[in-house]
């Protein structure tokens, strides 16, 4: 069901509202929260978000008869949706990172109202998601980041192998998943892809992925199907391993997310835009997954181009962790 | 590409002997306020010709950098292009390994290492107009405000913390036990002259009562107390609909509740929304320069003349 949950007028008088899909499942029954769209560029969360509103949709109309939906779901396609209108990550009024506007205010500049709407219609969720890519430039290997390593067991209903925890840095405390963290919510992100590109295998990904949580978590039944708890890699922050450029120039990359890098293996190189001459190749440091990689080419010294989740202490969380 | 990103600090050392006290002006984290660029060109003029005539009068060290991010400044944007990072949300453990995050890492150790006490100069963003002012989180009023008394500014408004302080150079500054004064004034993109004068001889005044440096010059029509205020002081006009702001009051006038502050109007139909009035009676420190705003926007800030009855 879809509604509205905030609406404002533009300057000229227009109505601007956001809105959520809602779908209920028994009295008692927890909640799922679903956000994307907090950047307008986040293309592939946005994608995902869709399908997952089609196919509950289809649930709670019949199509999908082996389905039923036995929990509260609520999908928040879009946050910032100034800024999806533009095409960019923020919007130009502000300039605001919606994720590094939460809690919010009531009253305040739009952006801000925004976050706190979402934050107000969320807070009571048990569970919460959030789809996103990588940040501008890279791209991500589809992976679940999470703050609280406690929450191992339940990542795995996430059906995605590659699990981060999210070092505590101070603007931290201004991202949508510190706000539900600190409310108590169990809370992932699930990234996967580069800004700015809708790429179907990686939304297929996070669709495949949220579908199976719902399913293990208890908030769709299937007559046959149970979702499964996968064995998931957990990598603290500490053993991330990241890849600097010692020159400018162009970097072109030669490896891709998702592979598992040997020591000294090629990441990519950096060559100068006049000569084309190659200035450094760049090499993985340590052995590790490489979640993380630049795809826009020009880059600073030091700037970096990779990062590798490494297995130091590595964790394996199946099946009886 | 061949361009570094420098960032360029200018030093004034003590004339003889240990400096009495270290002190650092930073501006330019945000590349388009650029308020504080004239500030620290006017300290820079004025230190230099100082040092020239009366180089005694240098008791401490004084170290400026006139455009702490000037990539951002270049393009004289708030951000950092092409990273659309706020350079003043990357201060602070673990931040990462950006290269907006390596400038503010090395910008923050080389403060650390040359200073005892700091001022980070701030216009506002695009949307307000402020009178010179230092903002004090209240956890740092007791060390922050006798400091704040000296700077000539028309306010000192003292605020409570808040997350997004956490990330900002003050309040890392300031945790790392070196007393920072986060001044606001202006608008950006902007210059105000007379907020600059105002606060060029404030600092100067202030440098003088700190003791780093042995000056008494500062025009008396500049020297004054600023007016301190704590949060419940502070009353908010904020927009109630969405429509264009015209205002028609003065920033830095006496205001009484309920006098006019500009009107909302709604440019398609040309109806006049709303007659925006003063939230309280006192000091007109904030107003809204950009017209377009959207219900819930600030449009003014008054610093009241008496706290409200509880």
């Amino acid at each position: 069901m879809k509604k509205e949950f905030f609406s404002t007028q533009t300057p000229l008088g227009e109505t601007l509202s956001l809105y959520k899909n809602f779908w209920e499942g028994p009295e008692l029954s927890e909640t799922l929260a679903i956000v994307s769209g907090l950047h307008g560029d986040r293309l592939n969360g946005l994608m995902a978000a869709s399908r997952l509103s089609r196919f509950l949709g289809d649930i709670a109309q019949g199509r999908e008869p082996d389905f039923k939906i036995t929990g509260n779901i609520q999908i928040f396609p879009v946050v910032n949706l100034p800024a999806l209108s533009e095409g960019n990550a923020a919007w130009s009024y502000d300039n605001l990172d919606a994720d590094r506007a939460f809690p919010g205010l009531e009253e305040g500049d739009l952006t801000e109202t925004l976050c706190h709407a979402v934050l107000q219609q969320t807070a009571q969720s048990d569970y919460g998601i959030i789809l996103q890519t990588a940040e501008p430039h890279y791209t991500d290997a589809p992976h679940i980041k999470m703050i609280s390593a406690n929450l191992k067991s339940l990542a795995r209903n996430l059906d995605l192998r590659v699990t981060r925890e999210i070092a505590e840095f101070p603007a931290l405390t201004l991202q949508l998943i510190k706000q539900w963290h600190a409310l108590g919510m169990a809370s992932f992100i699930l990234s996967a892809g580069t800004p700015g590109v809708v790429d179907p295998s990686q939304s297929d990904i996070l669709f495949e992925s949220v579908l199976n949580f719902m399913l293990v978590t208890g908030f769709l039944s299937h007559t046959h199907r149970k979702g499964h708890k996968r064995e998931l890699d957990f990598y603290p922050a500490k053993n991330e391993c990241t890849l600097l450029t010692k020159h400018s120039g162009m970097f072109l990359p030669k490896s891709k997310v998702g592979n598992w890098l040997n020591v000294d293996q090629t990441v990519g190189e950096v060559v100068d835009l006049y000569s084309g001459e190659v200035l450094e190749t760049v090499t993985a440091r340590e052995a590790g997954f490489l979640v993380t990689l630049r795809v826009y080419p020009l880059v600073h010294e030091q700037e970096p181009v990779a990062v590798l989740l490494t297995r130091k202490n590595k964790r394996r969380f199946w099946p009886f962790s | 590409m061949g361009a570094p990103v420098k960032v360029i600090k200018q030093i004034f050392t003590a004339f003889k002997g240990r400096p009495v006290k270290r002190v650092s002006f930073v501006t330019g984290l945000h590349g388009d306020e650029l308020e504080g660029l004239v500030l620290c060109h006017r300290l820079i003029q004025a230190l230099r010709q100082l040092k020239q005539t009366q180089p005694e009068a240098f008791l401490g060290d004084i170290h400026i950098y006139p455009a702490a991010n000037p990539s951002a400044v270049n393009s004289a944007t708030r951000l950092w292009p092409f990273y659309s990072e706020d350079m003043n949300r990357t201060f602070g453990q673990g931040s990462g390994d950006s290269v907006p995050v390596q400038v503010s890492r090395a910008l923050f150790e080389d403060l650390k290492a040359h200073s005892d006490l700091a001022v980070d100069i701030h216009s506002s963003n695009k949307h307000l107009l402020e009178l010179p002012q230092i903002r004090i989180i209240e956890n740092f009023a007791g060390t922050l405000v006798p400091l704040a008394e000296q700077t000539c500014a028309d306010l000192i408004w003292v605020h409570p913390m808040a997350g997004l302080f956490e990330s900002t150079l003050g309040y890392n500054l300031n945790l790392a036990k070196i007393p920072t004064l986060v001044i606001e004034t202006g608008i950006c993109l902007r210059i105000h002259p007379e907020f600059g004068d105002q606060l060029f001889h404030g600092m100067m005044h202030w440098l003088n009562h700190i003791g780093v440096l042995a000056i008494r010059n500062t025009p008396a029509k500049y020297i004054k107390a600023p007016r301190i205020i704590y949060p419940n002081q502070v009353a908010l006009a904020m927009a109630r609909q969405s429509g264009l702001f015209v205002g028609q009051a003065r920033l830095g006038s006496q205001v009484k509740q309920g006098d006019p502050l500009g009107q909302m109007l709604n440019p398609m139909t040309g109806d006049v929304l709303e007659e925006v009035v003063s939230p309280g009676t006192g000091l007109l420190f904030t107003l809204r320069q950009l017209p377009l705003v959207y219900a819930g926007g600030l449009l003014a800030r008054v610093a009241l003349d008496r706290e409200p009855e509880p």
